[in-house]
């Protein structure tokens, strides 16, 4: 790593600069991390007071060009940590790059995508405006299979994280979906993969039920499923 | 050099004296308000291995890039990204969590004010296949140095 030199003048290939970090050692890839979570606030947020105009151009630039590859960073980087694939990693190191994945994860999901959440007095949008282009990834079962490993397999911090991030997972626009055939299977994939998930998982949500955080996402997580199976009883 | 670390030593220290923190703030500040401090924020980046005198300098230079972009050439501020990365490459691993997190933001902030920074490569290449190409190529140099030189930039 130390041999490498960043002289790239495009800032726009962000996500290729960091690459090298993610590719080196773990706790380059932590920081690589940090950029990419860092990365993700900054361009999703306004935080230099620049006219609101500005910023939604330079947000949505990013939206395009890197969000669904740091989404796609961010699962690849907690299934190499599942699959052992990243060596021996000390204790603080594991959770570290397992804060700092779903973090990501998280942050991806979470993204303003069309520029609605610009007032900060609605903390809870509700909907998750996925563009289009996501839906593969987002129907992919690897992807919530990975995130419900982590959530069994993590620290009650972490846990919390995986399962705030399953619950954005569940909340994507229904138009996502081409019809709703493909919309009550792709629900009914989260909730079974859920509720029979194996008991070390309802350990964890006894530990992490005593913090307000977690009723939220299962909330949350309750609102499409419920009206998806009110409609497909009527 | 040492002055400064001295400085910012005293400043995150928690003996301090409010009194002497505003003190010491004010002595400081020229770091964050004055955009001919650039190359000494950057060599004390470099040189120095005091964690408080890094998090100022990476700290500074953030307020410096947010509040006085415009006064900033193309080159200068790929030149400052491009520095902070590779000091993340080199000696991130090693730096305190504190340091890292404020050089990574200030690298996070460089990159979106110039998201749409027109890059110089790019240019100079349009200079070169064919006279129709030159001309638009030259224009949209003398532009961009135009711009980068003007202090009213909204940025």
């Amino acid at each position: 790593m130390s041999a490498c030199r960043f002289e790239n003048p495009d800032f726009c290939e962000v996500t290729k600069e960091v690459d090298q970090f993610l590719q080196a050692s773990v706790d380059h890839c932590i920081i690589g991390l940090q950029i990419l979570n860092e990365m993700a606030t900054e361009m999703n947020v306004n935080k230099t007071g620049q006219p609101l105009s500005v910023h939604r151009k330079k947000s949505v630039s990013f939206r395009d060009r890197s969000l669904l590859q740091m989404f796609q960073t961010s699962l690849q980087t907690l299934d190499n940590v599942l699959r052992g694939g990243m060596g021996t990693l000390t204790p603080t190191q594991e959770i570290k790059i397992r804060e700092q994945s779903l973090k990501l994860c998280l942050g991806c999901l979470s993204y303003d995508f069309i520029g609605t959440s610009s007032d900060e007095s609605t903390e809870d949008v509700g909907t998750v405006q996925i563009p289009t282009g996501w839906r593969s990834h987002i129907e992919n079962e690897a992807t919530l299979g990975t995130l419900l490993q982590t959530f069994t397999t993590s620290q009650p911090a972490q846990s919390a994280q995986a399962l705030e991030c399953i619950s954005q997972l569940s909340s994507v626009r229904r138009s996502l979906f081409p019809n709703q055939d493909a919309r009550q299977a792709f629900l009914a994939r989260v909730l079974s993969a859920v509720c029979f998930c194996p008991n070390p998982a309802q350990q964890h949500l006894n530990i992490c039920t005593t913090g307000h955080t977690i009723s939220s996402p299962i909330a949350r997580l309750l609102y499409p499923v419920g009206s998806c199976a009110s409609k497909a009883s009527a | 050099m040492q002055q400064v670390e001295t400085l910012a030593a005293e400043l995150y220290n928690s003996a301090t004296t409010n009194e002497q923190r505003a003190e010491v703030e004010r002595q400081l500040s020229v770091f964050s308000t004055d955009p001919a401090m650039l190359e000494q924020s950057r060599m004390i980046l470099d040189q120095s291995s005091q964690p408080f005198a890094l998090h100022l300098a990476a700290s500074s230079l953030q307020k410096l890039m947010t509040g006085h972009w415009g006064r900033f050439t193309a080159q200068q501020r790929s030149d400052l990204r491009s520095h902070v990365l590779n000091l993340l490459a080199q000696r991130g691993p090693q730096l305190q969590v504190f340091v890292n997190v404020a050089l990574v933001s200030l690298m996070a902030r460089i990159t979106k004010l110039g998201w749409f920074d027109p890059t110089l490569p790019c240019f100079s290449e349009m200079g070169q296949p064919s006279p129709c190409l030159c001309c638009p190529g030259i224009i949209a140099l003398s532009t961009v140095s135009i711009k980068n030189s003007s202090n009213c930039s909204h940025e």
